[in-house]
């Protein structure tokens, strides 16, 4: 099983990206997506913007759950309250445990808003905030 | 090219009223295309003293010519026909491109008894494939080379004419298009190709008795059991020569002869022949010349050969030109839709109003039950199931897979089939859903999986017919989501399963599932108001084509081309309901004491969330994508250039500079790659 979580700002620009793998059923956490999809990754997720933009609408949650799917590929997807999408690209439907990631995630990305040295919408490198996500994927996914 | 070409049939009007678009042509012209593609077709023979006329035109056979005017035909009687060649040569056509003609039974268990060839009856087998998916593959790639060579030079020159390459590009598309509904070979499943005239063209300077032998030759066919000659109405056409003094006596002669002769009635054309005759008048004719244009609709072999319709467009006098369209229009308005008419009449009264009457579902219950098999009571010892005798109870040939032409079932196939060519979809509809219980009973399953295509068909058509795209209003058309959730999508799956699945019919799985997405574009395209049935019908559009793209049904060429549309069904969502509406910033009016803006780079940015979400560009672009690394850089590198300028068109349109795109335009990413190998 493999993912690809994407944070995407206001202007579909992407604030932080990772690529991991699975640690359950005695996975590595390297992620194993072949050539072809890990190419399209990105493009697969920018393309669910803007199912996310529809949906948003019809849905007073953050959590949007499973909004697109891609040749097996699914795409779940969260807005926060200032319109920032979390998008994680997986192959496995497993909803709950994305919405525990996904809600842990925003709670990370809430204390990173509140640095000083760092502005909305800009990408995240901190090194730290990485280590928690892959943290929680590793908890979670 | 061929977006060109389609002018002069009345679609510039289409084209006027729709935006150009360079991922694809609109499906209103597709669903001009599949209109025009399902019409009646009238069979040409001709003598050999007719040819040398016809080659007076430039043309090798009187087919040809007939054929060149196939078009004005279209503008002057409102009804379009095709010629072709007669139906035994088509058949003998398909035996020889298919090397040998497979016999292709329904249930599979006609070539495992070795009846391979007997199709029926005599010589003819069942046609297995409307065309030769090969060819088409190889059509293809020639098509986008042609294509690719005027792209190149166009977008090698500094100013870019972006409305012809718009138009270069969409004509690829339009071509496969119109090639996956022009075939003409005859199949067993429906009758669109079966000819409903059979002209007989002789000149003056034949004899009684070349006509004659020529009209004697045809009626001694022997065709297959499926096809049935009666319904073809043979008649004869002299050719006279305006220019020559006796001509019209010769003509009027032979007309006499053969109706005092054979009974057959006949026409006469009279035409000014360019080069035979007296030297004043041919002199005459030859200076005021018109142009004819080459048939919209050759087949995908005519078109490979390229030995037909080489020529675009061919001058011929103006008066001879005048003479024949006036002759074909009075033969389709005086003698070809009477004479369908007549029979939709006939039929209608001695097959479907019986099937419909009380009495009539009663025997038709009884039929049914005293022929269930050889279980049944009544044909108890007297098992004559997989006979190709038309005298045995049941009017379907289990074993070879095909229904007897002259049996009530397939009477009333042809009978919806006629009322769809005359454009009667309502009719066309009602009739086939008579049948759909009896070939369902039947188990022939290829031609229950052809009435519900042209069931379908005829709903979408006439749905989209109800509106105009004009009409802003938008009263609906009918086809709600529940109907194509309840009725539609099973049958689609149904003719899927059956045509692809269980007899392996590529070519009529493209058609089926093409056209009707084609159909469902049209519909989304001709409703403007409701952006949720829009958004209904693109889904739907996609479904379907996405269903081609991922059966592994074309070759990577085509797979392309299909992805490209995609992206364009995707561009198209909720294109009417934005551009009707467009996005309007409220401006300060200074007379009205409203100050001027001010700029103020701290000040939130004014964004329009009217449309917000009803877009697809995004996914247009990933389609677009999806289609580059499908068609290759390096096999067609112009395709892959002009699609990827496109994509970042797509892109552009979402929020942000495009400095916040640049995460798709990544070194190892796939737009990146397409990008260094074009350039």
């Amino acid at each position: 099983m493999s993912y690809y979580f994407a944070m995407i700002g206001t202007k579909d620009n992407p604030i932080y990206e990772l690529e991991i793998g699975t640690y359950k059923q005695s996975g590595d956490g390297t992620p194993k997506f072949p050539t072809e999809m890990k190419e399209l990754n990105p493009f697969i997720v920018h393309s669910a913007l803007d199912i996310v933009e529809e949906v948003q609408w019809k849905n007073n949650q953050l959590y949007l759950k499973t909004i697109d799917s891609f040749y097996g590929y699914q795409v779940s997807a969260y807005v926060t309250p200032g319109n920032v999408k979390f998008m994680l690209l997986h192959d496995v439907k497993a909803e709950e445990s994305i919405r525990q990631f996904f809600i842990e995630i925003n709670d990370l990305y809430v204390k990173m808003l509140l640095s000083p040295f760092y502005n909305f919408n800009e990408s995240i490198k901190s090194g730290s905030f990485d280590m928690r996500v892959r943290l929680l994927a590793k908890k979670y996914l | 090219m061929e977006a060109r070409s389609y002018d002069r049939g009345g679609l510039s009007i289409i084209e006027g009223m729709i935006l150009k678009d360079i991922k694809g042509p609109s499906s209103l012209i597709s669903k001009q295309i599949v209109i025009s593609a399902f019409c009646p077709k009238i069979a040409v023979s001709c003598t050999e003293h007719s040819k040398v006329v016809a080659g007076a035109f430039g043309f090798s056979t009187v087919l040809e010519l007939f054929r060149y005017f196939e078009s004005s035909a279209v503008v002057t009687s409102k009804l379009d026909v095709r010629f072709v060649k007669p139906i035994h040569d088509v058949l003998e056509e398909q035996k020889n491109v298919e090397g040998q003609l497979r016999l292709h039974s329904i249930l599979g268990s006609g070539a495992a008894h070795g009846n391979s060839f007997s199709g029926g009856d005599k010589s003819f087998g069942l046609p297995s494939e409307l065309f030769n998916m090969r060819s088409l593959e190889t059509l293809a790639n020639d098509v986008i080379k042609d294509v690719d060579s005027e792209l190149r030079e166009l977008l090698a020159s500094e100013q870019r004419d972006s409305e012809k390459v718009i138009d270069l590009q969409n004509s690829i598309y339009t071509k496969y298009f119109t090639k996956l509904v022009s075939s003409t070979a005859p199949s067993p499943y429906e009758t669109f190709n079966h000819p409903i005239l059979q002209l007989f063209v002789a000149s003056a300077d034949d004899d009684a008795l070349s006509l004659k032998r020529l009209i004697s030759d045809w009626k001694s066919l022997e065709l297959p059991n499926w096809i049935d000659k009666d319904e073809i109405l043979p008649l004869a056409i002299i050719i006279v020569n305006k220019n020559v003094a006796d001509d019209l006596q010769r003509g009027l002669r032979l007309q006499e002869t053969l109706k005092l002769d054979m009974g057959i009635k006949s026409s006469l054309l009279s035409v000014s022949v360019p080069g035979i005759g007296d030297d004043d008048v041919v002199e005459e004719t030859a200076t005021k010349l018109a142009t004819v244009h080459k048939p919209i609709f050759d087949t995908v072999d005519e078109e490979l050969n390229r030995v037909h319709f080489s020529r675009p467009t061919v001058e011929i006098p103006l008066k001879s030109k005048r003479s024949v369209e006036t002759f074909l229009q009075e033969i389709i308005q005086n003698v070809m839709v009477p004479f369908m008419r007549r029979k939709i009449k006939l039929w209608t009264d001695e097959v479907v109003a019986p099937r419909k009457s009380l009495a009539g579902r009663l025997f038709g219950a009884g039929r049914k039950w005293g022929n269930a098999g050889s279980s049944s009571l009544f044909s108890m010892g007297d098992n004559k199931k997989g006979s190709p005798q038309p005298q045995t109870m049941s009017s379907y040939n289990e074993t070879e897979g095909y229904y007897y032409a002259k049996s009530p079932d397939f009477l009333i196939r042809r009978l919806g089939d006629w009322s769809f060519m005359l454009r009667d979809y309502k009719d066309s509809y009602t009739t086939y859903e008579l049948l759909k219980k009896d070939f369902l009973n039947d188990k022939a399953w290829c031609h229950l999986s052809s009435l519900q295509e042209f069931m379908l068909i005829s709903l979408l058509i006439g749905a989209s017919n109800r509106i105009t795209p004009l009409d802003v209003a938008g009263s609906g058309n009918g086809i709600t989501p529940k109907i194509i959730h309840d009725l539609i999508n099973p049958m689609v799956d149904s003719i899927y399963y059956s045509y692809f699945s269980r007899s392996n019919l590529k070519t009529y799985t493209l058609r089926s599932v093409i056209v009707l997405a084609e159909l469902f574009i049209a519909l989304s395209q001709s409703t403007v108001s409701s952006s949720t049935v829009t958004e209904i019908y693109c889904g739907q559009a996609i479904r379907l084509l996405r269903k081609i793209v991922d059966g592994n049904i074309v070759d990577s060429t085509f797979k392309g081309k299909l992805m490209e549309r995609i992206a364009y069904v995707y561009g198209c969502y909720y294109r009417a309901v934005v551009e009707a509406s467009p996005p309007q910033k409220p401006t300060p009016d200074p007379e009205n004491g409203d100050d001027q803006p001010i700029a103020n780079v701290l000040k939130t940015h004014y964004k329009n969330t009217d449309h917000l979400g009803e877009t697809r560009h995004r996914k247009s672009a990933l389609w677009l994508l999806m289609a580059c690394r499908q068609l290759d850089p390096i096999i067609k590198p112009v395709q892959v250039k002009v699609l990827l300028d496109e994509i970042d068109v797509q892109i552009a349109q979402g929020e942000g500079d495009p400095a916040d795109h640049m995460w798709l335009y990544r070194e190892n990413q796939l737009l990146s790659k397409l990008k260094t190998s074009v350039s």
